[in-house]
């Protein structure tokens, strides 16, 4: 592609990711209006004492512009957020961002580690499956993958914690560190197994199933059965036809695991108290702390922006043949 | 028919015909009660008790039969990933058919639209559809709604599939052939490249009723599933979780029912895949 | 095609490759438990983050609890629930009541190197009194206050407008330190512990502050590690990670019955300041607990003795009023409603309910009685004990529904009394002052929830209030007590009794009135046993 246009491209992208942003968050911040439920709730205990008087509510209420039109309510945060504000947090009073940036590194943590299980042990497995296709490893492995799919990954998380950490103490039970001081990367690692693990669960068997299916449809296929005729040695038929192919639709689909690794941690992030997002987030839209919420929308909007294009360059870089195709859709 | 599709499809039967029979199957006052148990009846004795020749699958922390609330939960579940999995492939097929087919603003359109549901807040979606006036609406089951929320949250998967298969179909000389009869865009899309499109899009749709299954005990997690004492598999997983240390069977039987029904809708798909691809 | 999935595999190709799976993952990870090492640090598990570290804006117990490690008060409860010297050396009162002087102790100091004058005590009440600034639940004690000032850098003289009795109580928060801003991240105070990182989501540390002038820690520090499930946090303490963990009734059972286990911790139980209520939403024209026979009759049909025993290993007292049966205001005379369904039976049908239809549900003028429970899921045994009274209702006619919803929800139907019966918890404070839980200004907007207006009960709340004679309060107290027993707003459904674990190496862990973490000298007497046959 011509730097040119790969620029054209990368402008009217973020172009319509912006617009993305604004629909997403529009469309959230009305919903959250029109919520069921006390604004205040973060801020009112039921069964103590009440902290706020009655004034102290009202001018809570002020504060938070909960008597202004929901609209003009939206216009005014949208303003302060180009000026990179995101607001406070109405349960602890603390600046959106700073809430958020103390639980990135966690949730980064996390998601690059399941990531990392699917991408580095889930795709060589299907592509060796996909080699061996028939074979009893093969059907094996492929009848042990539906078994994984199979299993909800919550469930899996508590199985696994009451056996490996409780009944045998192998790995860490809960937390991301230990008490006692931060050991580094290396030493933080046992902890990060388990959340890890259960996390990518799913993902390592469809994506597995996935890379196992493509390839197997490559190498199969009337080109690569040429390709045999005209000489070229099985290594690199399956290279190109198993392999690279099979790259394509996968990187369409990792784009969009991106912003799921954020949101769809809160489960295992409770199970095993890791100090992630997805619990900040959950938290947040129990208590309906707005800001937060919508702080943590805009993020997760912004990822699956990025995610969406990073992942359609990929599959256009990779797939020459989807050039033309692809930049007249976009 | 493949051995899978065998399996798994006389799995998901057996599940289904268990379900709707729930009723006259786990109760204390029909005639063809195998559990004699309803699903919200107190047994005081028999708290918290293991699994017995009384209550084969033993007993919650309030002494109701598991089994029975097993089966009346199946109930809720699979109507929940039924009608997800309907929602799901309906909004999928005519909206994929018709960006596939036009291309252009209406795919652009479309496109930006599945970003969008990608991107919005999944938990602020649930709790504005489950949480308002939680079990007053008589127009429609709990179940039904939160089978709504999962289909409208997990229709783009589906959606690009169908789009793509469109497309492929729509540059095809079967479609520049209709086309050269003068066959408006949008009938092809409904009348022929739908239908084309529809037979491979059923193993994408089998894995959505299994994910709505799971995502269903997902949202029973978080409390936003069913109103309880109502049983469904998430909230009796839920109450599993609170007793693990103390009660196995609380977390071992409603994770094998949740898994045999997943695995069951996996191998229906996996079969059909075979199947087509003879 | 490939072979097909589950015919052509050997029937134990999958357990083989699930353990081998296993096994490769855990190869080179750390191997079993071990007891834990004698550490100078005790280590607490909290359910999630506390929202706030500035006493001014504490609304969650933890927030509070923390906030009242970090910093100290002028007066405190000791152990027999009588207010002791802390940071106030001694108090008089003066000028019929309504001046309350304090003589502060000249040897306090903020953690770092300030002394705690009288000028803090003034900022205090200027920060507690301004509702930008504060929204701790605390800062309500300091709304009686008309003025404040400090005659010299060690008294304080504080004006009320009218005796106001509870007023001592209201002392017992922490000061701030007046040259500190609110917004500090040190989060200075001038208690025993002090602040020294929040790892977030994690953990928080304290260590102790030696030099603290009335009750110098013998730990080093206490760490307070963020759990957010039951389950896990007794396998932490099982795992030896935490050394002190609140137990569920079947978690106390399992530890009980575990031989290893038992003689590794120690178990205090203790009362908790709470109890769970349903109260009757007597207001409005169509409700059906306007009449106090009918919210008897409730109370009379639900085996309350037998449910606790069932189903909470019988850790909890039957509940009676909102006084809590081990403060002072108590009054031991009074015997709860006992369970009687056939006297339940008998007030409804003087209240007018019978079967007339024969249809198994009571009924009045054609209507049913058949109400909704609300509950919120934010509790897990709120489901559990709706439940039980569902049943124990529908055994004397009653239908009852139960209606559960978020917490937010929940509490907008609460505040805007839209219910016809509701299930809660409240946290009672030691003080036994009931005006916010039974005056008539707080049954609209206060946590009068039964919406209880009685005319004797205002009077007699408000007479407790400028008696500063405890036997005579106490005398007040009873008839209110014998009051709301008669009336019946809410039923005290029982008073849980708590479970706490904790390492049988440390000393000097007592429950105390408030529990172990709220009760004076707390966390500042525990220490390590330091002999080394019980050290491992």
């Amino acid at each position: 592609m011509k730097p040119a246009r790969f620029v054209a491209l990368l402008l009217r992208r973020l172009a319509t990711g912006l617009i993305t942003i604004v629909g997403v968050t529009l469309v959230t911040y009305l919903v959250l209006a029109e919520l069921p439920g006390d604004p205040l709730a973060a801020l009112t205990p039921i069964d103590q004492r009440m902290a706020l008087s009655v004034d102290q509510r009202a001018q809570l209420r002020a504060e938070l512009g909960l008597d202004r039109p929901v609209l003009m309510r939206y216009a005014r945060w949208a303003g302060r957020l180009l000026g990179g504000d995101f607001g406070r947090s109405v349960r602890t009073r603390r600046p959106v961002f700073t809430e958020i940036r103390r639980r990135l590194r966690p949730t980064i943590e996390l998601s690059v580690a399941s990531l990392l299980l699917v991408t580095c042990i889930g795709l060589p497995l299907g592509w060796i499956l996909a080699k061996r296709a028939g074979s009893r490893a093969d059907t094996a492995t492929s009848s042990l993958l539906l078994v994984l799919y199979a299993l909800p990954s919550f469930w899996v998380a508590i199985v696994l914690q009451n056996l490996l950490a409780v009944s045998w103490g192998l790995l860490p039970l809960y937390g991301r560190t230990p008490a006692g001081g931060d050991p580094g990367l290396w030493g933080r690692l046992p902890f990060l197994i388990l959340p890890a693990a259960c996390l990518g669960l799913h993902q390592l068997a469809f994506y597995t199933r996935f890379a196992r299916n493509t390839a197997l449809d490559g190498i199969n296929s009337v080109h690569a059965l040429f390709a045999r005729a005209c000489g070229l040695r099985e290594g690199r038929v399956m290279l190109t036809h198993g392999v690279w192919p099979s790259l394509v639709p996968l990187a369409t689909l990792i784009g969009l695991i991106l912003p799921s690794l954020v949101t769809g941690s809160i489960l295992i992030e409770t199970i095993f108290s890791w100090p992630g997002l997805g619990r900040l987030f959950y938290q947040a839209v129990l208590s309906r702390d707005t800001p937060v919420v919508l702080g943590m929308t805009v993020i997760i909007a912004s990822l699956t922006i990025v995610g969406s294009l990073v992942s359609d360059l990929l599959a256009s870089t990779l797939d020459p043949r989807q050039r033309r195709g692809k930049e007249a859709e976009l | 028919m493949t051995p899978p599709l065998r399996i798994g499809g006389g799995i998901v039967l057996v599940l289904l015909a268990l379900s709707v029979l729930a009723p006259w199957v786990a109760s204390s006052s029909s005639s063809f009660a195998i559990v004699p148990f309803g699903p919200l009846e107190l047994d005081q004795e028999q708290i918290l008790a293991a699994p017995s020749t009384t209550h084969w699958l033993g007993t919650d922390q309030v002494g109701r039969d598991l089994l029975s609330r097993l089966l009346h939960g199946g109930r809720q579940s699979l109507a929940t990933g039924l009608t997800a999995t309907l929602v799901a492939v309906l909004l999928a097929a005519l909206l994929g058919a018709a960006a596939g087919a036009r291309g252009g603003l209406l795919d652009t359109a479309f496109c930006r639209m599945t970003d969008v549901v990608y991107a919005f807040p999944v938990l602020v979606g649930a709790i504005a559809m489950l949480g308002q006036g939680s079990g007053e609406d008589p127009s429609l089951p709990p179940s039904v709604r939160v089978g709504l929320v999962i289909g409208i949250f997990s229709w783009p998967v589906l959606f690009r599939f169908v789009r793509s298969e469109v497309r492929r179909w729509a540059r095809s000389e079967f479609a520049a052939s209709a086309r050269a009869v003068g066959a408006p865009s949008l009938r092809l899309a409904l009348l022929h490249l739908l239908p084309a499109a529809a037979i491979p899009a059923l193993v994408p749709a089998s894995f959505i009723a299994a994910g709505s299954i799971l995502a269903e005990a997902g949202l029973g997690f978080l409390g936003l599933g069913m109103q309880p004492p109502e049983p469904s598999w998430g909230n009796l997983i839920l109450d599993g979780m609170k007793t693990v240390d103390t009660a196995w069977w609380m977390t071992l039987f409603p994770g094998l029912f949740v898994f045999a029904t997943v695995l069951a809708f996996q191998l229906v798909g996996e079969g059909l895949r075979r199947h087509l691809a003879r | 095609m490939a072979g097909l999935a589950l015919r052509s595999t050997h029937p134990l190709t999958l357990p083989i490759f699930l353990s081998a799976l296993l096994f490769s993952l855990l190869a080179g990870c750390q191997g079993p438990a071990k007891p834990p090492e004698a550490r100078d640090t005790v280590r607490i598990p909290i359910p999630t983050d506390p929202a706030e570290f500035s006493f001014a804006r504490a609304h969650e117990i933890w927030s509070l609890v923390l906030t009242e490690y970090i910093g100290d008060s002028l007066v405190s409860y000791d152990d027999q629930l009588a207010i002791q010297p802390r940071i106030a050396s001694s108090w008089e009162w003066t000028d019929a009541g309504t001046t309350l002087v304090f003589h502060l102790r000249q040897d306090m100091a903020w953690h770092d190197g300030l002394p705690v004058t009288s000028t803090d005590v003034l900022y205090t009440v200027k920060v507690m009194q301004d509702p930008k600034l504060a929204t701790t639940s605390r800062a309500a004690a300091f709304q009686e206050i008309s003025g404040v000032r400090a005659p010299d850098r060690y008294t304080v003289e504080v004006k009320y407008d009218r005796p106001f009795a509870p007023a001592l109580a209201g002392w017992t928060a922490p000061i701030l330190p007046a040259h500190r801003d609110l917004e500090d991240e040190e989060h200075i105070g001038c208690g025993p512990w002090i602040f020294d990182r929040w790892e977030t989501g994690e953990r928080i540390v304290l260590r102790a502050n030696h030099e603290h002038a009335i009750s110098p820690p013998l730990l080093e520090g206490l760490e307070f590690e963020v759990i957010s499930d039951y389950s896990t946090r007794y396998a932490a303490l099982r795992a030896g990670r935490i050394d002190v963990c609140p137990l569920l009734p079947k978690q106390h059972d399992a530890l009980d019955a575990d031989a290893e286990l038992s003689t590794r911790y120690k178990v205090v139980s203790y009362r908790l300041l709470y109890f769970f209520y349903l109260a009757w939403q007597g207001a409005g024209e169509d409700s059906l607990f306007e009449d106090p026979r009918v919210r008897r009759a409730m109370t009379h049909a639900m085996d309350r003795r037998g449910l606790i025993d069932r189903f909470f290993s019988g850790r909890g007292t039957v509940g009676i009023t909102t006084f809590h049966p081990d403060t002072w205001a108590f009054d031991d005379s009074i015997d709860p409603w006992p369970y009687d369904p056939e006297r339940a039976r008998e007030l409804l049908s003087e209240a007018g309910f019978r079967d007339s239809d024969g249809d198994g549900v009571l009924d009045r003028d054609g209507r049913p009685f058949r109400f909704t429970l609300l509950i919120s899921q934010s509790s897990k045994y709120n489901e559990m004990i709706a439940t039980l009274i569902q049943s124990e209702l529908a055994k004397i006619g009653v239908e009852v529904k139960i209606e559960a919803h978020e917490f937010a929800v929940f509490l907008d139907r609460i505040r805007s009394r839209d219910f016809e019966a509701m299930l809660s918890g409240w946290h009672l404070d030691l003080e036994p002052d009931p005006f916010e839980l039974w005056h008539s200004s707080q049954a609209l907007k206060g946590p009068n929830y039964a919406g209880l207006q009685d005319a004797k009960i205002d009077e007699w709340i408000e007479a407790a209030r400028e008696e500063f004679d405890l036997t005579r309060r106490r005398g007040i107290y009873s008839k209110i007590q014998k009051r709301l027993h008669e009336l019946e707003p809410e039923t005290i459904f029982f008073y849980p009794t708590s479970s706490m674990a904790y390492d049988a190496r440390i000393e000097g862990f007592e429950a105390g009135p408030a529990g172990p973490f709220r009760s004076s000298p707390g966390p500042c007497a525990w220490h390590w046993i330091s002999s080394p046959a019980l050290a491992d």
